[in-house]
């Protein structure tokens, strides 16, 4: 898995949100982790931490914000250099076939559908991990 | 508000596969995330119908049919172990509790969202907006909605259909 230092950027709108994830990564062993409100203040945070040479390493973020879309900001991110690479995790309670569509072609790593149990979200961050892994090894 | 989209016994609203998609989006929700266990009671038509609740939730209903509102309303106390059991932390403030439970209704709503649009109702995306049930803003078309009461840690909690 992920190194315990791995620094997560977790996005939602919801204070709740943002906390129950943190409390189920910390239960993972992960405390690294930086928060943003929605996909603007977001993409902000990934350039202030990447200018300050402490990089995010793997974006969580929800579909459905007000500023700026999850899915807004992963294109967004698969538009800059210097984020196209980073595992990105979409959260969300929209699962309908053409979103799913939308995010794939997009590039998410993966896709947890609301609601989630916290084994759920374990798993598939084990996933992402195994994807990005892959990727540096081919790279 | 047109007699057309009153609703009533022969609204589509009223359809059981519909209130099933209501119910069942509630009850995973509460299942799969904090591991409560929900029921549904019978659902009937409300006239000038005051939640008598704490804390509400209220979304846009958008589709090409349909305009309204769906509401979510919740007792202090299952609010308050809802989010409690989220976050895994006692919560103090009442903003903590009206964060929880519109990230809560917002996972109600997408489940259903997303079982009603493949019945073809194409409900849009809806940001939930949540408030103490006091200060619950007036509907469009109030006089008469859709409820359908649900109890959980024994208390009666409501999901409401209003709709234009």
């Amino acid at each position: 898995m992920f190194t315990p230092n791995t620094r997560f950027l977790v996005v939602d709108d919801f204070n709740t949100m943002r906390k129950a994830i943190k409390k189920i990564f910390g239960e993972m062993g992960y405390t690294n982790i930086i928060e943003a409100a929605d996909g603007q203040a977001a993409f902000e945070t990934l350039q202030y931490q990447h200018a300050k040479g402490e990089a995010i390493d793997v974006i969580i973020s929800d579909w459905n914000m007000p500023r700026m879309l999850g899915i807004d900001l992963l294109k967004l991110c698969k538009k800059t250099p210097e984020f196209k690479s980073l595992p990105f995790v979409l959260l969300t309670a929209e699962s309908e076939q053409v979103q799913i569509i939308d995010a794939v072609k997009s590039g998410v790593s993966e896709y947890v559908i609301k609601p989630f149990s916290p084994q759920m979200l374990k798993e598939k961050l084990e996933k992402v991990y195994r994807k990005h892994n892959a990727a540096t090894k081919v790279a | 508000m047109s007699a057309a989209n009153k609703i009533n016994i022969h609204h589509p609203f009223m359809d059981g596969v519909i209130i099933q998609s209501l119910a069942n989006g509630v009850v995973e929700a509460l299942k799969i995330m904090v591991n409560i266990e929900a029921s549904f009671e019978k659902p009937f038509v409300g006239t000038n119908w005051k939640s008598p609740t704490d804390f509400s939730v209220y979304l846009n209903l958008n589709s090409d049919f349909y305009r309204g509102r769906i509401q979510f309303h919740f007792t202090e106390m299952v609010a308050k172990t809802i989010v409690e059991k989220l976050i895994g932390s006692e919560v103090i403030e009442k903003s903590e509790i009206l964060d929880g439970v519109g990230e809560i209704s917002n996972i109600f709503y997408g489940g259903a969202k997303t079982k009603l649009n493949s019945l073809g109702l194409n409900l849009a995306m809806s940001l939930p907006k949540p408030c103490l049930t006091k200060d619950l803003p007036k509907a469009i078309a109030e006089t008469t909605c859709m409820l359908i009461p649900f109890k959980v840690l024994g208390e009666i909690c409501y999901v409401e259909i209003i709709l234009n």
